[in-house]
């Protein structure tokens, strides 16, 4: 029964995860947190190995989840072999749908260039997937990332505001950033 | 922001991703699906382009039968 359920639950995500990784974040935090699949921390654990290795977010979450739900969801599914299974089975199924559709839709695209349809979905699209990055931010400023005392609060706070600053005004590389925001944290802790 | 500049999103459409990432993060039931907004967004955007495209046509053939009288 898990195993269907992960299925149904990253069909979705793979059918409907436009815009690419941080658009996707909200409805990857929807299905696997609000199944009970695992806790809001865990997610923002999830989303730092994600970053941290190489791969689109959604694809190394599938593989995770898939690893981790079975053993969660049932202690005789707790054998490395039921993570496995639901490793391949989350990982085929996020990503065989997106490969479909865009296979089909570079086709569509290709012939119907000017068409009304096309440019009408996309202009609808834009907005949307914009509004869904702004989420994934939201989202990922709770209580795991920021701590839940006030001097961890306001810490995280300025290390935010920091990285903002240096890469949307001071155009420093994000890379930096990273290690930059890695060093202050190592300092302030 | 950097993405609101990618996406050519102007001062009409502005407070589409505002209240698409405030509904998604409201953790609301039925409205914080992200899934609703990609169907709504789709078919928003279709609707708006071809309701200005038949605006185009009618404004197109009114101005031809001016010009023929």
């Amino acid at each position: 029964m898990i195993y269907l359920k992960l299925i149904w639950g990253y069909l979705r995500i793979g059918l409907f995860g436009f815009g690419g990784g941080y658009a996707m974040l909200a409805l990857i935090e929807r299905i696997i947190v609000g199944n009970g699949w695992i806790t809001e921390t865990m997610f923002t654990d999830i989303v730092a190995i994600s970053q941290m290795t190489p791969g689109p977010i959604g694809i190394n979450s599938a593989t995770y989840i898939g690893y981790v739900a079975p053993g969660v969801s049932s202690p005789s599914f707790s054998a490395p072999i039921w993570g496995i299974l639901g490793s391949i089975l989350c990982t085929l199924v996020v990503v065989v749908p997106s490969y479909i559709l865009t296979l089909y839709m570079s086709h569509l695209i290709q012939r119907h260039r000017d068409s009304t349809i096309v440019k009408g979905i996309f202009s609808g699209l834009r907005p949307v997937v914009v509004g869904m990055i702004a989420s994934a931010a939201l989202l990922l400023m709770n209580e795991a990332n920021f701590g839940s005392q006030t001097q961890e609060i306001v810490a995280s706070v300025l290390i935010c505001i920091g990285a903002f600053a240096g890469v949307y005004w001071l155009k420093i590389h994000p890379i930096l950033i990273i290690i930059l925001s890695g060093i202050a944290g190592f300092l302030i802790y | 922001l950097n993405s609101k500049k990618k996406k050519k999103i102007g001062i009409k459409t502005i407070w589409i991703p505002v209240v698409v990432a405030l509904l998604i993060w409201s953790k609301l039931p039925y409205v914080s699906n992200p899934i609703l907004y990609i169907i709504l967004g789709g078919a928003g955007g279709y609707y708006i382009m071809e309701r200005g495209l038949r605006k185009a046509i009618r404004e197109k053939t009114e101005d031809e039968r001016r010009s023929e009288k």
